[in-house]
C-alpha cells in the first residue's frame, strides 16, 4: 500500500524486512523424491532378482569353488543393492520431509507476509487518521488544545510510536518461517550427504582378482556348455537327461587347486597371459592328483566308437570327441570327478564329467571330425570355442554318451556293471591308463 | 545360456542408465548440490560395477530354466 507520508511502507518500514528466506521451490522435492524411489525399486528389484537365480543353483545344481565365489559375489552385489535402495528410498523419505517442512515455511511466511501488511495498513490508517483530525483541526483548536494537536500532528507523521499489534506477530512469524526453512534444508541436505557414504558400496561390491581369473576360466567353460546345450538339445534330449552336473564336476576342478596356485595364475593372467594357457595349467595342476583312466570300459568304448550303435542319432559324434581328443594329444589328461554321494558303479560315473587338460596348442585344433563333427561343427560354429572349452565339450559328449548308453541299452549296462571295479577307481590313479585305453581302441 | 556376469553386467548398465538420469533439483544451492550429490554417487557407483562386471567372474548360469529348457523338459 501506498500511504501520504509517501512510502509503501511507512516511516517504520516493513516489518519483515532484514528476512530473508532461503532459495528455491520445495515443490520440485517431490519429483525427486518419486525418482529416488524408483532407483530404490529398482536396486531391490535387480538385487532380489540376481539373489534368487543365485539361489536357485548355487550349492545345488552348481557346487564348488566357483559356484560359492559365485554365490558369494551376487550375494555381496545384492546386499550392496539393497543398502543403495535402502539408501535411496531413505533419501527420497528426507527430501520429502524437507520438502514438506520447507512448504510449511513458506506458507509460515505467507501467514508473516500477511500480518506484516495488515501491520502496515493499519499504521498507515493511523497515521492517515490523524492526518485527517489535524487538517480538520481549527486554529482555535489547536490553541485550546496544543497537546493534543501536537499528539495528532506526530501521529500523522508517524512518529507517535503507534505500532500495530501484527507488525510484533509478522516479525515473530516471518523469523520462524525463515529459520524453519533453513533447517528443512539443512536437514535435506546433510540427510543425502549421510546417504552418499551407503551409495558407494555397490561399486566396490565386487572383488577383484580371482573374479578376474574365474571370469577368464569359466567363460570358456560356459561358451564350452553353449556348444553341449545344442548337443544335448539336438541328440539328448529324449534321454532326458539332466547335464546341470557338469559345472559340478568342473568346479570341483577348480576348487581342487590350492590358494598359492590360483594366485600364481591370476598373476600370470595381470601379467597378459592366455587365459585359457592358464586354463589349461590349473586343469594340469588339478589333473596331477586327480587323473582316473576314463569313463568307459574299452570294450565299451571300442563299440560306441565304431558307430555300431546308433541310439544318438549320429553315433559319429561320439566317435568325432574320441579322436578330436586324440588329435589334441591330451587323453592322457584325461580325469574324472566322482560324486562323493553317489552310490554304485555307473552311480559314480553318471556324476562324472570327463575334464581334460586344456594345454593349448598354439596350433588350433586338429579335429578328425567325421560326419557328426563336422555337423556339430556347422550347427555350433566351433571356431569360437576356445581351446579348454571345447575339449570339455567333447569330454562331456562322451559322458552324456554313455549315460544315454547305461540308461537305454542293457547290454552296456551289463557291460558297465561286469567293469565296475574299474570305475569305481577313477580317482585313484592310472593316470597313463587313459592314452592306453584310446590305443586300445583303436584310436 | 547367460552366465551371471552377464546379467550382472546388463542389471550394472541398466542402473548405471538408470541413475544417468539427473535428479530434479529445486533452485536452493545447498540443496541442489546434495541432490547433485547424490545422483553422482548413484550413477558412479553403478559404473564402477558396470566397469567391474565386464571384467568379474563369468560364473557358469546354470538356471534350472535354461537346462529345463535345453533338457527338453
Amino acid at each position: 500500500m501506498r500511504t501520504s507520508d509517501g512510502g509503501s511502507t511507512g516511516p517504520l518500514g516493513d516489518p519483515l524486512a532484514g528476512l530473508q528466506m532461503p532459495p528455491g521451490d520445495p515443490g520440485p522435492l517431490g519429483t525427486t523424491a518419486n525418482q529416488l524411489t524408483s532407483w530404490a525399486n529398482d536396486l531391490g528389484t535387480g538385487g532380489a532378482g540376481h539373489r534368487s537365480a543365485a539361489s536357485a543353483v548355487v550349492g545345488s545344481a552348481w557346487i564348488g569353488g566357483a559356484a560359492n565365489q559365485a554365490g558369494k559375489t551376487v550375494s555381496t552385489i545384492a546386499d550392496a543393492a539393497s543398502s543403495m535402495a535402502d539408501a535411496a528410498d531413505h533419501a527420497s523419505s528426507v527430501l520429502h520431509t524437507c520438502a514438506s517442512n520447507w512448504s510449511t515455511a513458506i506458507a509460515e511466511w505467507k501467514r508473516a507476509q500477511t500480518l506484516a501488511a495488515q501491520a502496515l495498513q493499519e499504521e498507515s490508517a493511523h497515521r492517515n487518521a490523524a492526518a485527517t483530525a489535524t487538517s480538520s483541526m481549527t486554529g482555535a483548536d489547536r490553541t485550546a488544545n496544543p497537546t493534543g494537536y501536537a499528539q495528532a500532528q506526530a501521529a500523522a507523521g508517524g512518529s507517535d510510536g503507534f505500532l500495530s499489534p501484527h507488525r510484533a506477530e509478522a516479525v515473530t512469524l516471518g523469523q520462524k518461517a525463515v529459520d524453519d526453512a533453513i533447517q528443512a534444508i539443512n536437514m535435506g541436505s546433510t540427510g543425502l550427504a549421510e546417504i552418499n557414504g551407503v551409495v558407494g558400496t555397490l561399486g566396490s561390491a565386487p572383488s577383484a582378482a580371482k573374479d578376474s581369473f574365474l571370469n577368464n576360466l569359466m567363460d570358456g567353460v560356459g561358451k564350452a556348455n553353449s556348444v553341449i546345450g545344442a548337443f544335448a538339445t539336438t541328440t539328448m534330449a529324449r534321454a532326458g537327461y539332466s547335464y546341470a552336473t557338469l559345472p559340478s564336476a568342473l568346479e570341483k576342478a577348480f576348487s581342487a587347486a590350492d590358494d598359492a596356485t590360483v594366485a600364481r595364475l591370476v598373476q600370470e593372467l595381470g601379467n597378459g597371459a592366455d587365459p585359457f594357457e592358464v586354463a589349461g595349467q590349473l586343469w594340469s595342476h588339478v589333473a596331477g592328483e586327480n587323473v582316473a583312466k576314463s569313463l568307459f570300459a574299452a570294450q565299451e568304448m571300442k563299440s560306441l566308437s565304431s558307430g555300431g550303435l546308433n541310439v544318438l542319432g549320429d553315433s559319429g559324434v561320439a566317435k568325432w570327441g574320441i579322436r578330436g581328443m586324440g588329435g589334441l594329444a591330451i587323453a592322457g589328461d584325461v580325469f574324472t570327478v566322482l560324486h562323493p554321494d553317489e552310490g554304485g558303479n555307473w552311480g559314480k560315473a553318471e556324476q562324472a564329467s570327463a575334464v581334460v587338460n586344456g594345454v593349448a596348442t598354439g596350433g588350433g585344433l586338429a579335429l578328425d571330425a567325421g560326419e557328426g563333427g563336422a555337423a556339430l561343427l556347422a550347427a555350433n560354429s566351433l571356431d569360437w570355442v576356445p581351446v579348454a572349452g571345447q575339449v570339455v565339450a567333447i569330454g562331456t559328449g562322451l559322458f552324456l554318451a554313455g549315460d544315454y548308453l547305461y540308461t537305454h541299452e542293457k547290454w552296456f549296462k551289463d557291460g558297465i556293471d561286469a567293469t565296475g571295479q574299474g570305475i569305481a577307481n577313477v580317482a585313484t590313479g592310472a593316470y597313463h591308463e587313459a592314452g592306453h585305453l584310446l590305443s586300445d581302441i583303436g584310436l | 545360456m547367460q552366465s551371471f556376469a552377464d546379467q550382472l553386467n546388463k542389471q550394472a548398465q541398466a542402473w548405471a542408465a538408470t541413475f544417468a538420469t539427473a535428479l530434479t533439483t529445486c533452485g536452493n544451492p545447498t540443496l541442489d548440490g546434495a541432490i547433485s550429490g547424490v545422483g553422482g554417487a548413484f550413477k558412479a557407483s553403478a559404473e564402477q560395477l558396470s566397469g567391474a562386471s565386464t571384467t568379474t567372474a563369468g560364473f557358469v548360469c546354470t538356471t534350472s530354466g535354461n537346462f529345463s529348457q535345453a533338457d527338453g523338459g
